[in-house]
């Protein structure tokens, strides 16, 4: 992996870590692993497209623009609300208002931490906009997110999450959507002699 | 008895603050958007207001909100409630008025800490 990508995936866990420790106020790691580079239409092999997933959508702009989404599968999401109301495992069955606004608020979180530890990093100035939440087919999501990357984001960075609680391991996806300069940019002035995978 | 104003359009995040107020001898009104929190402000006068930047009519619909509190009563104690990496933004808002500012998600003892800085 691009060492200075794997950096700043490795600090952006620490701070994750801790922001789910408080939110869930149990001792949280966050792992991101395996990134790859593909096309936003390319997505589907990640995970089935009628997989009920919970999606947490963050647009961005400033000196970058693009979004981030995180991914939930629906086990993950039930299991993390879970957690983050400080219920009993396996209460959740069906995700309530509230349930909705934690993992929102959770995705929001997440994918905040990331750009910000991304701005950090390549000292770059980046503005968060309202984050989204849905809960339906992945593919639905990936076709809403085909739309709204029409204008220009058509690479996508993908890595795999894993949210490790004592009792649970639960896991995720995490996906960047840049314009292709950008993204391009942005692996090309982290470590121009490495690949990214 | 103090009064506070716990102003997020999250439900989830208004429980977490009112989980941690609650039993702590305050009374606890909620407003969920900005036109709301302006409402509640005038009609519970709560002493001290936690507000949120980013309210469903926009990412700094709270600094607006802010600004209005500020015309209705420049002694009022506002404390905003930032994510990470908001640090432009906390700054608009001191100079706007705000009394301090906590960052999700809430450290519990930060987050009483600064709430008993400006209660009586």
């Amino acid at each position: 992996m691009n060492k200075r990508l794997q950096e700043i995936h490795e600090e952006a866990c620490v701070h994750i870590s801790a922001a789910f420790t408080k939110l869930s106020g149990r001792k949280t790691i966050v792992n991101i692993a395996n990134p790859k580079i593909t096309e936003v239409k390319e997505l589907s092999p990640f995970i089935d497209a009628d997989e009920i997933v919970a999606g947490v959508y963050l647009p961005v702009t400033g000196e970058t623009k693009g979004a981030a989404l995180l991914i939930l599968p629906k086990e993950t999401a039930f299991n993390l609300c879970d957690f983050l109301l400080k219920r009993e495992i396996g209460t959740t069955q069906e995700l309530t208002g509230m349930d909705e606004s934690a993992l929102k608020e959770a995705g929001n979180i997440f994918c905040g931490t990331y750009f910000t530890t991304l701005a950090n990093e390549l000292k770059i100035k980046i503005i968060e906009h309202l984050p989204e939440f849905s809960f339906e087919r992945f593919g639905g999501i990936l076709t809403e997110l085909i739309t709204k990357c029409a204008a220009g984001a058509e690479k996508t960075l993908v890595v795999e999450i894993e949210f490790m609680f004592t009792e649970l391991v639960l896991q995720g996806y995490f996906v960047l959507l840049l314009e292709k300069k950008q993204i391009e940019h942005i692996i090309g002035s982290l470590e121009k002699k490495e690949p990214l995978v | 008895m103090n009064k506070i104003l716990i102003s997020d359009d999250s439900v989830f995040m208004r429980k977490m603050l009112k989980d941690l107020l609650s039993g702590k001898n305050y009374e606890l009104v909620e407003a969920d958007s900005g036109a709301k929190t302006l409402e509640q402000f005038e009609k519970e006068r709560p002493d001290v207001v936690l507000l949120d930047i980013v309210m469903p009519e926009g990412e700094e619909e709270g600094v607006r909100v802010l600004g209005e509190i500020m015309k209705m009563n420049p002694q009022a104690k506002v404390v905003m409630i930032t994510a990470v990496g908001q640090d432009a933004v906390v700054e608009e808002c001191k100079k706007l008025g705000a009394q301090d500012y906590i960052v999700k998600p809430f450290d519990d003892k930060e987050v009483l800490e600064v709430i008993g800085k400006y209660v009586s």
